[in-house]
């Protein structure tokens, strides 16, 4: 984000209070964080998913929580306020990205123990499943992490308005950071799911303040605000507002249409959510903890409609563009313009502060969690083989969380200042093109075979990774991070259209080519495991409508 | 039964919110339909769009929960005298 002078002096001369909160914040994090974390649980299943005994409300919140990232909540605004359809139509493909989690839900819950590589290694048993699940864990949370904590780091030390807007955001960045390795480090999926919901709360309440504030500027009329947010947005129509998902013509509607795909396909199987759900007690408190989930997502995207509007009116996009061609810093200078406008520009600062600071460190501790539990369970548990103990798994989830987590913070320290976007749309993208299709082939499809499996996660993996070195996100635009460079021939920012059918057709092509009977069979009793939840040595009667 | 209960009820869940998803995201860049914030006054096309996917949503989603619970319940009550599988979800 660049950022104006004066917006700066009018965020110093706020006084102390935004400074104050977030200090508080930040103390209350690390207090919970003792309180809930300092036992010493000596199962890997408190550890990974809370003892699987959490109710579909809670676990609603907490997985609300882990939905919504710093990302979502500052893109979708600036998207609303830059474009107005493109980002309701990301408001609408981020709740509908829950629907395709609903489907998945309880079979999600019911196969596999803790991660995405026991969900993987309980239809093809085996090390090479368990990897597979560890590298599509990595590259989806690794990159999501750096994102998060560089966007965060920012828009704190930004809105605290701290001097050297530089090494604060460093600062910012590195204090997230540490609190985040502590988080996943020593309290695990119970304490993690306690933060989460008091995330959510928090910033549902911020959100209605910021929401019913821009109401209010407009005397409660939907009509003056639309008319408003309609001035605002035609003063910078051909000025460089807009971010690189809307250029016009036929590439920046297919741009749009797989950035949309994308969302739809990858953020409801991420493997953080993934992991939520395993810690629902039963797989219909799974589905209907993701159900739940809907409602409040869906609340959250219409007060995010409201604020991004309320940006193009009192902003104006012209200013929103300058600041971040993404739009990221839509809800911080909103924040500034409706707390010099008012008489509580503290508290709204704050209030925005500890929601953006909250929303950060609580998805970042949750990608920890999640990178750490497949390190320990998928890598380091098969090869300590009988010497390991459940003690031992859960140092090596700990250590794993500290080398991950100090890893992402030095990334997002290094990368401070510059351009990240295109690491979320990899991430999401190495969701929807190697995990979903490994999943719906692997839940659904009898003549899927290992093979194919391994497939579709490494072949989605690096058709993802070929299609967005070669495109505009690295290099050939202004906005590209190597911006003087110029080996972009892939037009698209994100790669869905084309990976997401790569994955299922290498998974389809490869488990066609080493076809066994063996496979349907094994089909036969995950799909009994999914739908009942009972283990795969039971027996019972016509689950499948067969004697 | 219970398989094909379920992958009915998951069925028509997919085709009715595919199809919705498609037309809120498709219908206003397809036939130019004013949704934009440069069309002052004229957000409405987005917005109703938007507000009427996420309901569809939110009732389909209650109606899967529904069905699938019901569908659930059908089959305990047929397994009834087969003992349950030891754990099952609470395993």
């Amino acid at each position: 984000m660049r950022y104006r002078a004066e917006q700066f002096h009018a965020a110093e001369a706020l006084g102390a209070a935004p400074l104050v909160a977030f200090l508080l914040v930040v103390c209350l994090a690390v207090l919970l964080y003792l309180l809930y974390g300092a036992g010493d649980p000596d199962e890997t299943t408190d550890v990974y998913v809370a003892g699987r005994s959490l109710r579909p409300v809670h676990n609603a919140l907490a997985l609300t929580g882990d939905y919504i990232s710093v990302i979502t909540l500052l893109s979708v605004t600036g998207l609303v306020a830059l474009t107005a359809h493109d980002g309701m139509a990301m408001a609408v493909s981020g709740v509908a990205a829950l629907g395709v989690l609903l489907l998945l839900a309880q079979p999600l819950r019911n196969v596999g123990r803790f991660t995405l590589g026991d969900t993987w290694s309980e239809r093809f048993p085996g090390t090479r499943a368990r990897v597979a699940g560890t590298v599509a864990t990595l590259c989806f949370c690794l990159p999501l992490m750096v994102v998060q904590l560089v966007v965060a780091g920012a828009a704190v030390s930004f809105l605290l308005g701290l001097s050297d807007l530089g090494a604060a955001a460093q600062l910012c960045t590195a204090l997230i950071g540490g609190i985040m390795i502590c988080a996943s480090s020593l309290n695990g999926m119970r304490g993690n799911s306690m933060l989460q919901t008091i995330k959510t709360v928090v910033l549902l309440l911020a959100m209605a303040v910021l929401a019913g504030q821009v109401l209010d500027k407009f005397g409660w009329s939907p009509n003056r605000l639309i008319d408003a947010a309609g001035r605002g947005a035609t003063e910078s129509v051909g000025t460089d507002a807009g971010g690189p998902l809307h250029h016009g013509g036929a590439s920046g509607t297919l741009s749009q249409l797989s950035a949309q795909i994308t969302v739809v396909l990858g953020a409801g199987v991420a493997p953080h959510i993934l992991m939520r759900l395993k810690a629902s007690d039963r797989g219909e408190s799974a589905r209907r903890t993701v159900r739940y989930t809907i409602g409040l997502v869906t609340v959250f995207s219409g007060l995010a409609v409201l604020v991004g509007l309320g940006a193009t009116a009192l902003v104006g996009a012209r200013s929103i563009a300058a600041a971040d061609p993404e739009g990221l810093a839509a809800v911080p200078l909103l924040a500034l313009q409706l707390a010099a406008d008012g008489s509580s520009g503290g508290a709204i600062l704050a209030l925005t502060v500890s929601m953006i600071f909250l929303t950060s460190l609580t998805v970042v501790a949750s990608l920890t969690l999640s990178s750490a539990a497949s390190l320990a369970h998928d890598i380091y548990a098969p090869t300590a083989g009988r010497t390991r103990s459940m003690t031992s798994e859960i140092w090596a989830m700990r250590w794993s969380s500290g080398a991950v987590g100090a890893l992402a913070v030095v990334l997002a320290v290094a990368l401070q200042g510059k351009s990240v976007a295109f690491l979320a749309y990899f991430a999401v993208g190495a969701a929807a093109a190697a995990i979903f299709p490994a999943l719906v082939l692997g839940l659904f499809w009898p003549g899927y075979t290992r093979t194919g499996m391994l497939w579709s996660v490494y072949g989605g993996l690096g058709c993802c990774v070929v299609l967005q070195l070669f495109g505009p996100a690295v290099s050939g635009t202004p906005a590209s991070i190597l911006p003087g460079a110029d080996f972009a021939w892939f037009p698209l920012e994100t790669t869905g259209l084309v990976s997401i059918p790569a994955g299922f057709l290498l998974g389809w092509a490869a488990s066609r080519a080493s076809a066994s009977s063996a496979t349907r069979f094994g089909h036969t009793q995950l799909e009994k495991q999914a739908l009942t939840g009972s283990s795969r040595s039971a027996r019972s009667g016509s689950w499948n409508g067969g004697p | 039964m219970l398989r094909v209960a379920v992958a009915r009820s998951r069925k028509r869940f997919v085709i009715v919110n595919a199809s919705a998803w498609a037309v809120a995201v498709g219908a206003p860049p397809l036939t130019g339909l004013p949704a934009g914030t440069e069309a002052v006054g004229e957000l409405t096309v987005a917005m109703v769009l938007f507000a009427v996917q996420s309901c569809l949503l939110l009732a389909s989603s209650g109606r899967l929960d529904r069905t699938q619970r019901e569908a659930h319940r059908h089959w305990t009550d047929g397994q009834a005298s087969v003992s349950f599988p030891e754990g099952g979800e609470n395993r």
